[in-house]
């Protein structure tokens, strides 16, 4: 196989074509995702799509990308490997990806909420928290 | 093993947050295929569980499926997961051998009868018992006296599950899966030569959380093998369109086109691999350019060939299982597919493509 042959493409080339290859799913999620900020507004109800259901081409993902666009906020977050907590340009609407230990990709979400639940302090974590910080203080007062 | 500590006390101890925790456990609802709204019953249900005894016995097999559980994600949650298990037997990971192992498999039954959970991988010779041994016990003995106090069994790898290459035709050892043997206990098969880590540590999650989860007809666990690898690959999109790679190293195999014509089982196999994946999540073999086995369908080494298109007859050699059939249809498509695309379609395979002719001809 001669790879460089002016018939074999380049890398970047099939990527721009892979770009293009669409199962169709992505038109009917921006759908649901619609009709999920209106029961955020209307209802308080909020609202979790699991991507890793549903079968997405690189073409659905670019256009899941430019419609939702990039928002305001982004959390990076530091458990068991990276998260990130990405609100999109569309408010309300937040991409969620989790990442293991190695990098690699665990689980991938969207979230139509006011404030996903992982960005918020839980509290058996606050109640180690105040532990943590009464033995630092404590170890303060003995060395004083 | 009976001592030890509570997942919620193992967490604190090894500085695991409890936002940790939950977003572990939406992972795993995400690949247990269940509703992100689960997530707070999991993390409750695994912060609860009883922490049932494992004996994990080995017999007729490669050590594969134990590989593959030893390597996933390790050190994660899952990692106490299974200190949570108490896994009191396994003879490949456990420091003692000969009779002081036998003795804490003896020690679990007792203590733990009727709650222990059995884990198996490897099938039963049953021609001659003494073509597979374990301290003098056959394999056949050592499953039906460990089997009798059971709660349920998980029949781990294709070779426990249906026989797997032991199996194979000639089958010279007269190798059965679990299943032919076991009769009055629940019984999981988890398929998979081996079965992906996250598979095998999610169906224990499962049992664990909400008991034996749903099965489909061969007894696998429907989250994991409700849908076939064909209906989930992302290379979906150029089998619909007709686009096949026609060797490993043409411009389709290249572009990455389907791989139907190069042997591909996708369409008549069930498995969570084009999701999950392998690896830490990193690919599955599709993705790395190699036709789909088969591997979590009965009798898989004898379908006729690994690289022999599905449309192609088999001869005497094929004996799909139910979920192969029932996947026959989808193999009717692809092959009246072909044959509509005919010679000429193979001839332009390795013309270029770009962008507006996908778009045109989707």
């Amino acid at each position: 196989m001669d790879c460089n042959s002016p018939n074999t493409k380049k890398t970047s080339d099939i990527d721009d074509v892979l770009s293009f290859v669409s199962t169709g799913n992505a038109i009917p999620l921006l759908h649901e995702i619609k009709h999920a900020l209106g029961q955020l507004l209307e209802n308080n109800v909020t609202s979790t799509i699991d991507l890793g259901a549903i079968p997405f081409a690189p073409g659905d993902e670019r256009l899941l990308d430019d419609v939702l666009g990039i928002g305001e906020v982004h959390a990076a977050l530091a458990v068991m490997g990276e998260s990130h907590v990405r609100e999109t340009a569309v408010p309300g609407v937040w991409r969620i990806d989790h990442f293991d230990e190695d990098g690699e990709i665990q689980s991938r979400f969207i979230e139509i909420t006011f404030m996903p639940d992982i960005l918020k302090t839980q509290r058996t974590d606050a109640e180690t928290g105040l532990e943590t910080l009464s033995q630092r203080l404590n170890a303060l007062d003995d060395n004083r | 093993m009976a001592n030890k500590p509570m997942l919620s006390e193992l967490m604190k101890t090894h500085g695991i947050s409890r936002r940790a925790f939950i977003k572990y456990c939406t992972s795993l609802a995400s690949v247990m295929a269940l509703s992100p709204a689960m997530v707070p019953r999991i993390a409750e249900a695994l912060e609860n569980a009883p922490r049932p005894s494992v004996i994990w016995l080995s017999f007729q097999e490669c050590t594969g499926c134990t590989e593959a559980i030893t390597r996933s994600h390790a050190p994660t949650i899952e990692d106490l997961i299974f200190n949570a298990i108490s896994l009191d037997y396994h003879h490949t990971l456990q420091a003692a051998s000969g009779h002081a192992a036998e003795a804490a498999r003896e020690h679990a039954m007792k203590e733990h009868y009727g709650k222990y959970v059995v884990v198996v991988d490897g099938s039963i010779p049953i021609k001659d018992p003494g073509y597979s041994c374990i301290a003098g016990i056959s394999n056949l003995d050592m499953l039906k006296e460990t089997a009798a106090g059971a709660a349920a069994i998980v029949s781990v790898g294709t070779c426990a599950a249906y026989g797997g290459v032991g199996h194979a035709d000639p089958n010279p050892t007269g190798a059965v899966a679990v299943s032919e043997i076991i009769k009055d206990k629940p019984i999981i098969n988890v398929p998979g030569c081996p079965p992906i880590p996250v598979v095998m540590t999610g169906v224990l999650a499962h049992f664990l959380t909400f008991g034996i989860p749903e099965l489909d007809e061969l007894g696998r666990p429907k989250a994991f093998f409700g849908e076939s690898i064909h209906d989930r690959c992302y290379r979906r999109p150029f089998y619909d369109k007709g686009m096949f790679a026609e060797s490993f190293d043409d411009e389709g195999a290249r572009g990455g086109w389907c791989l139907y014509k190069l042997g591909c089982k996708g369409p008549t196999t069930k498995s969570a691999c084009a999701t999950v994946k392998w690896n830490n999540g990193v690919s599955f073999p599709i993705e790395a350019g190699h036709p789909c086995l088969g591997c979590t369908e009965p009798d898989f080494w004898d379908n006729g060939g690994f690289y022999k298109p599905l449309s192609v007859p088999a001869g005497d050699y094929r004996k799909l299982g139910l979920a192969a059939v029932a996947g026959g249809a989808a193999a009717g498509v692809a092959g009246a597919l072909l044959a509509k695309a005919g010679k000429a379609k193979a001839a332009k395979a390795h013309e270029t493509v770009d962008a507006h002719d996908l778009e045109k001809s989707s």
